[in-house]
């Protein structure tokens, strides 16, 4: 019993310095450079006083600039959007805002893979970053715990060596705090140097890529979750789904899939989708070339657009109007207008 | 399930509480069950072979003793009744039946090691292609590879020999002959241990104890170090120069080749120090494998200190058994007559050494290049027996003193220096390969301008310093073992919560240098042999 003792202390002793350590490297972490990591406090400095957000992956991430969208809506919201986040991750983050925000309408970003992507297969990475936008201890740690099992290790590894390398930056004096032109949540790409075809009609023909057409479950429940939260708390759920590039919507099979998809979910629900890739302007309005970043992402002036354009279009359908003669039914019905075959 | 994995850790403290919980007469049993699962989460379709080696070893030992009971309690019983002729007569005709049983055993272990190890080789050598003989000569070999056959057939082999020569008595609970043969701390890569020194520990009862415990978790986190900070690092720059030796100056040449001394020794000595550390949480005292071997002054002796356990098994199991044959007597007795005094005293033991590095050689590998690095091996200690009686008269004349410092650090320097250049033979790839490496390290004598063009494979300078800080860490450890363990001093020496703090530093080290380190090459390199 004697031992028993010892060897419980000694052990606890142990993992009481190693979390000590661990915790401390992981604030450092927390602390560091990337944008996605300082938003936690702004966010709880703004508590009480958003009524709209915007959830999604990079290409709301890239698309929705509070900047543009409150002064035209009136609305006072916040780009919750980040790389690779899953639905789960959408459905924590939201859970956050709603509990201390008056929310009244979340925009989802719904796009071609959303549903069918499986974040077993796509990596830490994602939740990670959604992990360092929480900006509870408390939170953050039973996050830790939503990873899988066999990805712990990549996750405390991740903690451990970006928190010794800011440590060591801090040391050296070369750390700097990176202030990017963030604009609530959103952040500006720059123009990008992306390379754009102009042959479409060969990408076409050879498209190679095709979606995957199973929905992923885990992503059924977590969107499931979110509509059934918003109806619990009246606040209006509206499925968008972003521009994305010319070159990118010739290059895969068939988009009418998760179209059809995600139409037919919204009236299941009584939610409202909006495909902003139908839009019959979206080519004169965002030439690959000009407005994008990369084939999927806005650049900075297409993000700006675009969030004139999706507040504009808000607005009319608040008051009432029927925009369903400016957007085309299909995609089949897209690549016709474009004469491809 | 790798050693080097979360899992294993959860594994080893779920095994900890139960070992200690459940009643002391069974806690044999629960080190059976978590050998049997971690042999089935290494691999279940092999688990058949494990067990039937035990079945089979189990079976024969028996019947080995029962003969040699049976034998006792006859000569006993009819003492007075038999003539010396008729006990002896009796005698020989229980040994051959003893023996069939050990040939028995031996045949079938023997026969699963080589078909599994050398079936491809062989067939190689007949220019057949294995996959010619369809998906059993090539996919299934592969597939079926039993975990740690190696390892595992010496052990049962040596428990059988022991009870034919009447060493150990055999065993009858069969399962406690399949926990020894599968003991999971050892079954990947040794060490190879006997039944007298092993199973009186696994089948002993132990109580929980703070000391055992602390050393135990302390020399498991000094094993990961080892492994995953200097030898996962340092296996990088080693891979490079195998790979791209051709294109290096004769210096990178030999860099690559000490770093390869490095990585063989912090890879295996830290596999051994997790496997004991955990051993000792367990109460179980391994068989050491390692006695800081690169501080041997021969060959001979570094191959006492390096491996031990498989030193002394074909010490015990194939070179006492030749040299001490009566053939090979005769053959002694006639060389000393014929060819001279040396010739009488030596050649017996020669003909014994180079049958026992040919087994080492092919036991390592089922390749040319490792016969050659058995050969090479074999070589220098039978040359340096040959030569010992030469060299002391050359160092009477020179004066030379031997119990000086100077020449004991030419002896471990240059014993270092041999046995690195024959570990790499074998191991760029082909023999060619390696003879290759050795005839650059020759060539191009370049000085290069700077450390970065001499190891242009050290590009990550922080992971660089961390395997040269474990380097020199190892180092001192070694020089500090030379006056006793290392963890009693720094109970002696270092206040308790410092100690905690050096150990958690140490965990941190392993998780920042180590983790990236150990992604692509996270196995043991002495796992494949």
């Amino acid at each position: 019993m004697h031992s028993f003792k010892k060897i419980l202390r000694t052990s606890l002793l142990f993992l009481l310095i190693i979390a000590v350590i661990s915790v401390a490297l992981m604030e450092a972490y927390f602390r560091s450079e990337r944008d996605y990591f300082q938003d936690g406090s702004e966010r709880a400095a703004l508590a009480g006083t958003l009524d709209t957000v915007f959830l999604g992956a990079s290409h709301a991430y890239r698309a929705f600039d509070p900047t543009v969208i409150d002064p035209i809506l009136g609305t006072h919201s916040y780009n919750l959007s980040g790389a690779l986040m899953s639905m789960r991750s959408r459905l924590l983050l939201l859970q956050e805002e709603v509990s201390r925000n008056p929310v009244k309408t979340v925009v989802l970003e719904v796009s071609f893979n959303t549903m069918s992507r499986v974040r077993r297969n796509e990596g830490i990475e994602g939740d990670l970053y959604t992990m360092s936008r929480l900006d509870r201890f408390s939170d953050r740690v039973s996050f830790f715990f939503g990873f899988y099992f066999d990805e712990w290790p990549d996750v405390y590894y991740k903690f451990v060596s970006e928190g010794v390398n800011v440590l060591a930056s801090r040391i050296k004096g070369q750390f700097v705090q990176k202030k990017g032109d963030r604009r609530f949540g959103f952040v500006p790409t720059g123009p990008g140097n992306y390379k754009f075809t102009d042959n479409y009609q060969s990408i076409y023909r050879t498209r190679w890529k095709w979606i995957n057409e199973s929905v992923d479950e885990e992503n059924l429940s977590c969107l499931d979750q979110i509509t059934a939260l918003c109806k619990e708390k009246n606040i209006e759920l509206i499925l968008v789904t972003t521009p994305i590039s010319k070159e990118q919507l010739c290059s895969y099979g068939d988009y009418d899939v998760p179209y059809r998809w995600y139409c037919q979910y919204a009236e299941a629900q009584g939610l409202r989708y909006v495909d902003f890739n139908l839009y019959k302007e979206k080519e004169t309005l965002f030439p690959d070339s000009e407005m994008f970043f990369d084939t999927l992402h806005l650049n900075t002036e297409g993000a700006e657009r675009f969030s004139r354009l999706f507040a504009e279009l808000e607005q009319r359908m608040r008051s009432g109007e029927d925009l369903s003669d400016q957007f085309y039914d299909s995609y089949a019905g897209l690549a016709e207008t474009w004469g491809l075959q | 399930m790798s050693i080097l994995s979360v899992t294993f850790l959860l594994f080893v403290a779920g095994l900890l509480i139960v070992y200690y919980l459940v009643p002391k007469k069974i806690q044999w049993c629960v080190l059976l069950a978590a050998s049997m699962l971690f042999y089935c989460l290494g691999g279940w379709r092999s688990v058949g072979f494990v067990i039937g080696t035990a079945l089979v070893s189990w079976a024969c030992a028996l019947g080995i003793q029962k003969k040699a009971d049976a034998q006792k309690a006859y000569l006993k019983e009819h003492k007075a009744d038999l003539d010396k002729a008729q006990k002896d007569a009796y005698k020989t005709q229980m040994k051959r039946s003893r023996r069939r049983l050990l040939m028995l055993c031996l045949v079938f272990c023997v026969a699963l090691l080589a078909f599994f190890k050398y079936t491809r080789f062989l067939l190689a050598q007949f220019g057949a292609e294995s996959s010619a003989f369809g998906i059993w000569a090539d996919d299934a070999i592969r597939l079926l590879l039993p975990l740690g056959i190696s390892f595992y057939t010496f052990q049962t082999v040596g428990y059988v020999v022991d009870v034919y020569w009447g060493k150990v008595k055999a065993e009858r609970n069969p399962l406690k002959v399949l926990l020894f043969t599968s003991f999971f701390p050892q079954i990947t890569q040794g060490p190879i241990s006997t039944w007298s020194d092993l199973a009186c520990q696994l089948f002993a009862e132990h109580r929980l104890d703070y000391t055992n415990y602390v050393r135990g978790a302390e020399r498991m986190i000094w094993g990961f170090f080892k492994k995953m900070v200097v030898a996962n690092i340092v296996a990088g720059y080693v891979k490079d120069v195998f790979t791209n030796y051709p294109q290096y100056a004769g210096l990178t040449a030999l860099a690559g080749a000490f770093y390869y001394s490095v990585q063989i020794y912090a890879d295996f000595s830290g596999y051994m120090d997790i496997v004991c550390g955990l051993c000792q949480m367990l109460g179980i005292r391994l068989t050491e494998n390692f006695d800081r071997p690169y501080f041997s002054k021969s060959v001979a002796e570094y191959w006492r200190r390096w491996h031990s356990s498989l030193g002394a098994w074909f010490k015990t199991y194939i070179y006492y058994p030749i040299a001490v044959s009566r053939w090979n007597q005769r053959l002694g007795k006639w060389a000393k007559q014929r060819l001279g005094k040396a010739f009488g005293d030596y050649l017996p033991a020669t003909l014994a050494l180079v049958l026992v590095w040919f087994t080492t050689g092919l036991w390592h590998g089922a390749s040319w290049a490792y016969i050659a690095w058995g050969g090479v091996n074999g070589l220098f200690i039978i040359v340096s027996m040959w030569m010992e009686r030469p060299f002391a008269k050359v160092k009477n004349l020179l004066h030379i003193n031997e119990s000086a410092w100077l020449w004991r650090a030419f002896q471990v320097l240059r014993t270092f220096i041999l046995v690195t250049f024959i570990k790499v033979l074998p191991e760029v790839g082909t023999l060619r390969q390696g003879l290759g490496l050795w005839k650059r390290i020759f060539t191009e004598h370049t000085i290069p301008a700077s450390l970065g063009r001499l190891l242009p494979f050290a590009t990550d300078h922080a992971a660089f310093f961390a395997a040269a800080f474990g380097i020199v860490l190892m180092f001192a450890v070694s020089l500090l073992q030379r006056k006793g363990s290392v963890r009693e001093l720094l109970e002696r020496r270092v206040p308790y919560v410092l100690r905690l703090l050096l150990f958690a530093v140490l965990f941190f080290l392993i998780v920042y240098f180590g983790v990236p380190a150990s992604g692509g090459i996270g196995g043991f390199l002495y796992a494949q042999f």
